[in-house]
């Protein structure tokens, strides 16, 4: 983790965060218009809560048996998923090209590095999966999945923790669109089917269980510490004032960006969950995500020595992962 | 064996494992249990939302063994008996793991050797391909070498003749066995 660039490109990015507004704006209201991702926006806020049933019952017959069949040995005795459950939480939708009676749409989830990729049946008047296929995004984006070393945006290796998840968020939602949005979406999603389903979500799951790893030591009686900074950056981004922000959080342009955060709706940021936990050396970073709207997501990190800990917003959309691409390579 | 999925899951399954084990400290492990359950509850009187999907590591181990356990393949059903193992290990103050030969071992290279050969039985010969997992295996081998020798000393200062009984009851086994 190269912890130095985080606080640096968090001045870059809030040259951004203000042409971004627009952007999410328009983003919301697609959202609104478009019916077929309105629907698959509301499956994704009950599939975070109970994602076994939630899923099987929204999609057809065959595709929810195949379904609960594959997703079984991540289902604990209790009936519980967790893995699945935090999956859905924070997945951000993909919508590719729709008519009345199909589409292709996906969940995907970058603190996960996962997607799942579906046919959609629009014919019907709520329209439902027919078929899918649950990847781990190293797959999906036409690279090799190797569990020794893990997505950057899950474990940060070779660069900053906010690069990485713009970076893998952009290269997956690039290829999602130049395969999705034309007339060979259907034939480029019967290409991803030839995958064996359960070896591909099997890779999925070690994806999840090196997230949901690196969390746990959250919960690792000798880092009672940890938990509880976690759980005062959660309360106060659930709920914090911009003053009550401002007194806590620094960084070059954390003032502009704390009053964009706090203009989200109530509704947006009391749905803040923990995304990801990572210590390195000089830094640790607590990463958080709306699960309202997952696009919504902020990374804070703590230096090592004194000083207060930097406050970086992130929105997973195109325009602003673009500007900040750009701002990288220039 | 299903298909190379199902292998791939297994070994990435065992890879995981492999890491979660290799930070334990398995003569801690039980200390820390006490310690890590009354956190817990501590943990669930004060949660807030933000916090509350983080899976806790208990709860990410019995994920991994349902996944092994629920495969429907006897390759991974097997690591789930390895775990459980692990699991004795951890937790029964005994000489004697899921076998005689690490039982009767006398020196660490013997031991080594008969715990390579164990893991390879119940996951297969594809384990050996795999360096860098050969490599874990053995380092964890190490630690449970290091603990055992630390629990045989224990035995054998508390209770000389108890002990002398049971290397010979496992070694006339173990002859039987041959």
């Amino acid at each position: 983790m190269k912890t130095t660039k985080l606080l640096t490109t968090a001045a870059l990015i809030m040259g951004c965060v203000g042409s971004m507004q627009m952007a999410f704006a328009e983003n919301t209201q697609n959202t609104v218009e478009n019916p077929f991702e309105g629907n698959i926006s509301i499956m994704r806020i009950f599939a975070k809560e109970t994602p076994v049933k939630t899923v099987r019952d929204w999609m057809s017959k065959g595709a929810g048996a195949k379904w609960e069949k594959m997703i079984q040995p991540t289902v604990l005795e209790n009936g519980s998923a967790p893995l699945l459950k935090n999956f859905f939480a924070t997945a951000v939708v993909f919508m590719g090209s729709q008519n009345e009676d199909s589409g292709i749409a996906a969940f995907y989830n970058v603190w996960q590095d996962s997607i799942l990729l579906f046919q959609m049946d629009n014919s019907e008047r709520f329209s439902a999966p027919e078929n899918f296929i649950f990847l781990p995004g190293a797959v999906f984006r036409g690279e090799k999945f190797n569990a020794e070393k893990p997505a950057q945006s899950i474990c940060p290796t070779t660069e900053a923790f906010d690069l990485a998840i713009i970076q893998t968020y952009q290269a997956t939602k690039k290829v999602f669109d130049s395969k999705f949005s034309g007339k060979e979406a259907m034939a480029e999603f019967a290409g991803y089917l030839k995958n064996d389903s359960d070896g591909m979500f099997a890779d999925v799951t070690v994806n999840a269980y090196l997230n949901a790893k690196l969390l746990a030591e959250l919960k690792d009686p000798g880092n009672t510490a940890a938990l509880k900074e976690a759980d005062r950056f959660g309360d106060l981004l659930q709920s914090g004032s911009t003053g009550e922000l401002e007194k806590v959080f620094s960084g070059g342009s954390a003032k502009s960006m704390i009053e964009k955060f706090t203009a989200f709706p109530a509704e947006t940021r009391e749905n803040i969950v923990i995304t990801a936990y990572l210590k390195g050396k000089d830094q640790t970073i607590y990463a958080y995500a709306s699960s309202i709207w997952p696009e919504l997501a902020v990374l804070i990190s703590v230096p090592k020595e004194n000083g207060k800990p930097s406050f970086l917003m992130l929105l997973l959309n195109d325009k602003f992962a673009q500007q900040i691409m750009n701002i990288k390579s220039r | 064996m299903k298909n190379n999925g199902t292998i791939r899951f297994s070994m990435a399954v065992l890879l995981v494992c492999g890491c979660v084990f290799l930070s334990t400290d398995l003569a801690a492990a039980e200390k820390s249990k006490a310690a890590s359950s009354s956190v817990q509850k501590n943990d669930t009187a004060k949660k807030t939302k933000a916090t509350g999907n983080v899976i806790s590591k208990e709860d990410l181990e019995k994920l991994t063994t349902t996944a092994m356990e629920k495969s429907g393949n006897p390759l991974m059903q097997a690591g789930s008996k390895w775990l459980g193992w692990i699991d004795k290990i951890k937790k029964v103050n005994s000489l004697v793991w899921d076998g005689l030969q690490a039982g009767l071992a006398t020196n660490e290279q013997e031991f080594l050797t008969a715990w390579e050969n164990a893991v390879v039985d119940a996951f297969g010969e594809g384990v050996r391909k795999n360096k860098w997992l050969m490599e874990q295996i053995r380092k964890i081998g190490k630690e449970i070498w290091a603990w055992h020798m630390k629990e045989d000393k224990k035995l054998k200062e508390n209770n000389k003749e108890d002990y002398e009984r049971s290397q010979k009851f496992l070694q006339g086994l173990l002859n039987l066995g041959r």
